[in-house]
């Protein structure tokens, strides 16, 4: 009866079938978008779609509680392609831990070129990432493991084609395998690490010399203190470290390529060091919540855009220090602090000659959260209007005041009056106040 | 087109329109920058140097009749000036695609024919977000797919793969696992018994087994410790979407209760080589095997393990060919006491 159906349909112009006629590379290229188990849920079609899905190059299963590990090993075994784009697997299933080396074994002679392995398991018991088959793999480019993956490395791997690594709170079982598995990686550019700190070796080296992009995100809400960070990345261009809250170093080697850095959330820790490893930053970004020490004579030739944090403590030096060691600096952001009063013994010591970049380059000055309440903030941002001979346009946004607090608004009106009525040093200099 | 092609085509042929020929035989002409953007055209014009006049006309694909190339050249026309922000390109692109599902697939193979990348990944994509979540019925619908697979055939690919070695030795594999396992829990019976796990006494046997199907997905997310949780929270594939996921799944919740045959001659005799692999999997056995197995988890591992083989022929394509339906869980009245059984009816 289907046939019969069938037959009426396909008379109809309107009714024709119009997808299963296209080509199949091109078939293959629109269910590479699909999740997984769609595509699979594609052989039950009709007879064109049959076997498709054992040629879609790419097996993600992100629901493997729904799917049992006998199944993805029965999908693996099935599958066609003659290349693995990519294979995903997230389990939470603690019975298929085992399998796990088995998958990635049939995935790598799959060549497999981007595998995505996160394992989250109640009992937080950790999986054993197959050494053995890491001694030699040409087609390997993206390797992402998180969670529950322990990765002991003997001797160093040989991921030949390893463009990107995420390790997201893995386990290495000794610093070795840190090193093992970093330098057996010869064209990697893209390292993320998320990890707590001293969680499972103290000092963390990255020893990369084809490393471009570096991002560290230790975890500082954790009790977790000790133990750093080694970088040596001489080709490093983009820096971002976070939250290193407990750790007692972070040695960076000069990064002579380096572009673009964010550091934030450090703190504990001997930062002159990290200072002076980022002068041929152009672009740079600090959240420092304690007082850093300043390197001096290091100066910043390249740097045009500084984006500066100024909750912390002394937070006036670290911008004097910065505003008379770049003098090329175009754009300064501040993000300012909420609290009313500046602390007690206060004093803005001026710089004896005003900084370069302030007279020839600065043009864009943008300070959120301005503490219009603050002696301390209105005498920089004072300051900087006075002398910023090139400044072409300064924002600020002042820190917030409920629109029932009517007093503190008259106030806050009153001292931005003031601010804007200061003599500006640069003539054409625009003066905007927004609130977000 | 690189920068020096166009400076070859500028002296000497210095036309602004390029000359095309559909597949039903009409003519027409086209701006030469809107015409060069599909790589198809571009080709024809720089090697062949064709589609300078009338009748010389760049010959299209078959699959590009006059209605698809307007709208392709639309696209091209918006999209090949550079002064466009990439918010606007994606405005457009949205807009572009709104069309009914039969000129979709004109337009993905049109664009296919020209080589015009950025679109036919626009188009693809389309009916990629067409096609994902839907039940077979509602894409053979939408797309008009003959249902020319018997049952048998739908069953197919899995009924063939005893043939395949590598499932061969999977079963074996899997049996050899479960003799293990059974023999672990006769030297561990009496410690599994003493370990106190809250987890499985909180639980009853019932909430175990939907556990095992993957069903209540409450079940599993008990008892995270809070480092678990922060660490669930701030990675990007979070959480399993419980509602819409449930209906859909392939795992075999359905299965029905007797399959095909085939399935336990499988499970068979070369020791040989099932030795060989067990031994390389001794390899990779990772020292962190748990092997303190709840009892009654070990139950539901135990028959898993004995119902691998029949599930290789199992009806869960079957199923994910009926399936997202309700899911039924019945205990089977048929004496046969495993455990998952469903209806798809």
């Amino acid at each position: 009866s289907k046939i019969g159906g069938e037959s009426l349909r396909n008379r109809d112009p309107m009714k024709k079938d119009m997808i299963s006629e296209l080509p199949e590379a091109l078939l293959l290229h629109i269910l590479s978008y699909v999740p997984t188990e769609d595509v699979i849920a594609t052989s039950v079609l009709s007879k064109r779609w049959k076997s498709l899905w054992k040629m879609v190059p790419k097996l993600e299963f992100k629901f493997l509680s729904m799917l049992r590990i006998e199944d993805v090993y029965r999908l693996l075994i099935l599958h066609k392609a003659p290349f693995l784009e990519s294979f995903h697997l997230k389990i939470e299933d603690a019975k298929g831990r085992s399998d796990i080396s088995f998958l990635i074994g049939i995935a790598f002679s799959h060549h497999v070129r981007e595998l995505v392995l996160n394992l989250c398991h109640d009992d937080q018991k950790k999986v054993r990432f197959p050494s053995v088959l890491c001694s030699y793999n040409n087609t390997l480019e993206v390797l992402e493991l998180a969670q529950d993956v322990l990765l002991d490395f003997p001797s160093r791997v040989c991921f030949n084609a390893l463009r990107e690594l995420h390790l997201c709170h893995v386990e290495f079982k000794d610093e070795e395998s840190v090193c093992n598995l970093l330098s057996g990686c010869p064209r990697l550019q893209d390292l993320v690490v998320e990890r707590y700190s001293s969680f499972d070796v103290e000092t963390y080296t990255i020893a990369v010399p084809s490393l471009q992009r570096l991002t560290i995100e230790d975890d500082g809400s954790q009790d977790m203190y000790g133990g750093g960070y080694v970088i040596n990345a001489p080709s490093l261009k983009y820096l971002s470290i976070k939250d290193l809250y407990g750790i007692d170093f972070c040695l960076i080697e000069n990064a002579p390529e380096l572009v673009e850095a964010d550091i934030n959330d450090v703190s504990h820790i001997d930062n002159e060091n990290i200072l002076a490893s980022l002068t041929s930053a152009k672009r740079l970004s600090f959240q420092f919540t304690v007082e850093i020490k300043y390197p001096t004579g290091s100066i910043f030739y390249q740097l045009v855009s500084l984006e500066l944090d100024i909750k912390g403590i002394n937070w006036w030096n670290l911008l004097s220090f910065m505003l008379d060691s770049s003098p090329k600096l175009q754009s300064l952001k501040l993000d300012g602090s909420c609290w009313e009063d500046c602390p007690v013994g206060w004093e803005w010591n001026e710089p004896k000659c005003v900084p370069e970049c302030l007279l020839l380059h600065l043009e864009t000055l943008v300070w959120r959260s301005y503490g219009w309440q603050r002696e301390d903030e209105k005498q920089v941002a004072t300051y900087i209007l006075k002398n910023a001979k090139q400044l072409k346009k300064a924002t600020f946004d002042p820190a917030y005041v409920g629109p029932k607090e009517l007093e503190k608004l008259e106030k806050r009106r009153e001292m931005l009056n003031e601010l804007a009525s200061v003599a500006r040093g640069s003539t054409s200099c625009h003066l905007l106040f927004e609130s977000k | 087109m690189s920068e020096s092609d166009m400076a070859i085509i500028k002296p000497e042929m210095m036309k602004s329109y390029i000359w095309l020929e559909t597949s039903d035989g009409s003519i027409q002409q086209v701006e030469q920058e809107v015409a060069m953007f599909c790589p198809f055209i571009c080709h024809q014009v720089l090697q062949k140097g064709a589609g300078s006049s009338k009748n010389n006309a760049i010959s299209l694909p078959q699959k590009v009749n006059p209605a698809m190339l307007s709208l392709i050249f639309d696209y091209c026309r918006f999209h090949q000036l550079p002064g466009r922000s990439n918010k606007e390109r994606k405005v457009y692109d949205e807009k572009f695609m709104r069309m009914d599902t039969k000129r979709l697939c004109e337009l993905t193979s049109a664009a296919d024919s020209l080589q015009l990348k950025p679109l036919v990944d626009l188009t693809s994509r389309a009916l990629a977000r067409i096609i994902e979540g839907k039940t077979p019925e509602e894409i053979r619908e939408i797309f008009h797919l003959p249902d020319d697979l018997t049952e048998e055939e739908k069953l197919e690919p899995l009924k063939n793969t005893m043939d395949d070695p590598r499932i061969r030795l999977l079963n074996r594999l899997y049996a050899k696992k479960r003799k293990e396992l059974k023999e672990r829990a006769k030297l561990k019976s009496i410690e599994v018994e003493e370990r106190v796990d809250e987890r499985v006494d909180e639980r009853s046997v019932d909430d175990l087994l939907s556990f095992i199907n993957g069903r209540d997905h409450k079940v599993v997310n008990t008892s995270k410790s809070k480092k678990k949780n922060k660490k669930r929270k701030e990675h990007k594939n979070g959480t399993c979407k419980v509602s819409n996921k449930d209906s859909h799944n392939l795992h075999s919740k359905q299965r029905s209760v007797d399959e095909t045959s085939s399935s336990l001659g499988g499970v068979s005799n070369l020791h040989n080589i099932e030795d060989d692999i067990f031994s390389r999997k001794a390899e990779f056995e990772d020292g962190f095997i748990d092997d303190e197995i709840d009892p009654a988890l070990k139950e539901m591992l135990d028959r898993e393990v004995e119902d691998f083989a029949r599930r290789l022929n199992s009806s869960w394509v079957l199923s994910v060919g009926q399936e997202r339906q309700p899911v039924h869980f019945s205990i089977n009245g048929n004496g046969d006491t495993r455990r998952l059984t469903g209806t798809h009816s």
